[in-house]
């Protein structure tokens, strides 16, 4: 399929935050003027903390492990929908839900709301591609749909991606880490600078794949731009956001 | 929020427990709230408490070390809600559950100066304890729940048994103020809201990092 074929993607800035770092309204100055701002992983029903929630650092990054705890769709839309309205940055929803007409339902509802640039539609650990083209067929719509798959899953399925997609989000793989003297084993999301290069040589493969890539997991501006200069349509900065924000004049 | 830049002067180990002493000019944290230090090095900030002791912090237990004397550390400061130590709070008991209860002791000392009282419960207690505060045993536990007019503690999130059933075993009168200081893991100042240091309230779910990392115990749901 050729790509001019997709909704094109705006990308005002080749900057922003990734889903998870900035919670899910962009009021919080860590993103400069115009910058894409994407909320924390949203879902259809309240999603609860998980219990065995977890930071633990490793030589070069850290695993967190949370639940992707958020109120729902409703609240969240309820709570945000005018800051989202009101913000100078374009909103990208992340979007994790795995019931296909409540996926449909959201995509609809932000169709609706000003200031919603892009859904950002989680694929979850090990989706078939089958499962994941029907996620892709209920979250297609008017905007934009950014495709988010975590280093380590099989990426063959991103082959032939229907015109429906308009980009690929790579995010930075799951891990596990060992806690503290007991040595319970503790799964969550990776992050940090020492993923850099598996997440620069996933954007080298990604080259074949004809789509815009967004490579997630970046911490700091050298890395950005290493990654802008070598294919990536955009980055997203990981925990850069918790430490006071993205750098400026980018 | 404020942010700055300070020297690292003084590094103590004690055990499991780490002291930094930064070149701060003031008291910049209530007893109970922290800060966020980091080193050009760190990928994350490390959260630090203060002490009993003017310029002094306490390092997470749990987190690697590798600063050294004369490292340039960033800081943001003060985050999170402390404890509330009122006026005409005299009969200070505190009960530390975790492996220091050093952070309990800058409210002592705000009740001490106000030549009020203060007592300490704890099984793991630090090799200098400020000779003003009394240090309890188990036998003397019940007593001095009833001798307090405020209770303050601290707990690890998932060991909180034995603040679970505290209200009801000690039928605290309305008057006794009960306060935990809850350790979690946290990373920001609340502004990702993660939710990895999640804590669960009557009133729903708490961010450790914004809301606490102190909470009432007639709050918390376990």
């Amino acid at each position: 399929m050729n790509e001019t074929d997709r909704i094109v993607l705006d990308l005002p800035s080749r900057w922003m935050n990734q889903a998870g770092t900035a919670g899910f309204s962009p009021g919080n100055q860590l993103l400069p003027n115009g910058s894409i701002f994407v909320t924390n992983p949203v879902s259809l029903r309240v999603r609860m903390p998980s219990a065995d929630r977890n930071l633990l650092p490793f030589p070069g990054g850290f695993l967190l492990h949370t639940g992707l705890p958020n109120a729902g769709w409703k609240a969240i839309r309820r709570k945000y929908q005018s800051h989202w309205h009101q913000s100078d940055s374009p909103i990208w929803i992340h979007v994790i839900s795995q019931d296909l007409a409540g996926l449909e339902g959201i995509v609809r509802d932000c169709e609706e709301i000003d200031g919603i640039a892009a859904i950002e539609l989680g694929l979850p650990p090990a989706c078939p591609r089958d499962w994941m083209m029907q996620l892709i067929q209920s979250a297609r719509g008017e905007i934009p749909l950014v495709l988010h798959i975590s280093l380590g899953e099989d990426l063959s399925v991103l082959s032939s991606l229907p015109e429906a997609v308009s980009a690929v989000t790579l995010g930075t793989p799951r891990g596990i880490v060992p806690e503290g003297e007991n040595g319970r084993l503790i799964h969550g999301r990776l992050h940090g600078p020492g993923l850099f290069p598996q997440m620069l040589n996933a954007l080298q493969d990604a080259r074949t794949w004809q789509i815009p890539v967004i490579l997630g997991g970046i911490c700091n501006q050298k890395d950005g731009e290493t990654a802008l200069n070598n294919g990536a349509a955009a980055v997203q900065i990981d925990h850069l956001c918790w430490q006071g924000g993205l750098p400026t004049g980018l | 929020m404020k942010s700055a830049q300070c020297s690292l002067l003084k590094i103590c180990k004690n055990g499991s427990v780490v002291f930094v002493e930064l070149e701060l000019p003031s008291p910049v944290l209530t007893a109970g709230q922290f800060l966020l230090a980091r080193n050009q090095r760190d990928i994350l900030p490390a959260v630090l408490f203060s002490t009993d002791k003017r310029g002094q912090y306490i390092f997470p237990m749990n987190s690697e070390f590798h600063w050294e004397v004369g490292d340039d550390l960033l800081i943001t400061f003060p985050h999170g809600h402390g404890f509330t130590i009122k006026p005409d709070m005299r009969k200070l008991l505190m009960i530390s559950q975790t492996s220091s209860p050093v952070r309990l002791f800058s409210a002592a000392r705000q009740i001490l100066e106000n030549g009020g009282e203060a007592a300490l419960f704890s099984r793991n207690l630090p090799d200098q304890v400020p000779p003003e505060i009394e240090v309890l045993s188990d036998e003397q536990l019940d007593e001095a729940v009833l001798w307090s007019d405020a209770i303050i503690g601290d707990a690890q999130l998932h060991h909180m048994d034995f603040w679970q059933g505290f209200q009801t075993k000690y039928q605290l009168s309305a008057r006794q103020s009960v306060q935990i200081l809850v350790d979690t893991p946290i990373a920001c100042d609340g502004t990702a809201e993660c939710g990895v240091c999640a804590i669960k309230t009557h009133a729903g779910w708490k961010q450790a990092c914004s809301d606490g990392p102190v909470f009432n115990l007639r709050d918390l749901e376990f």
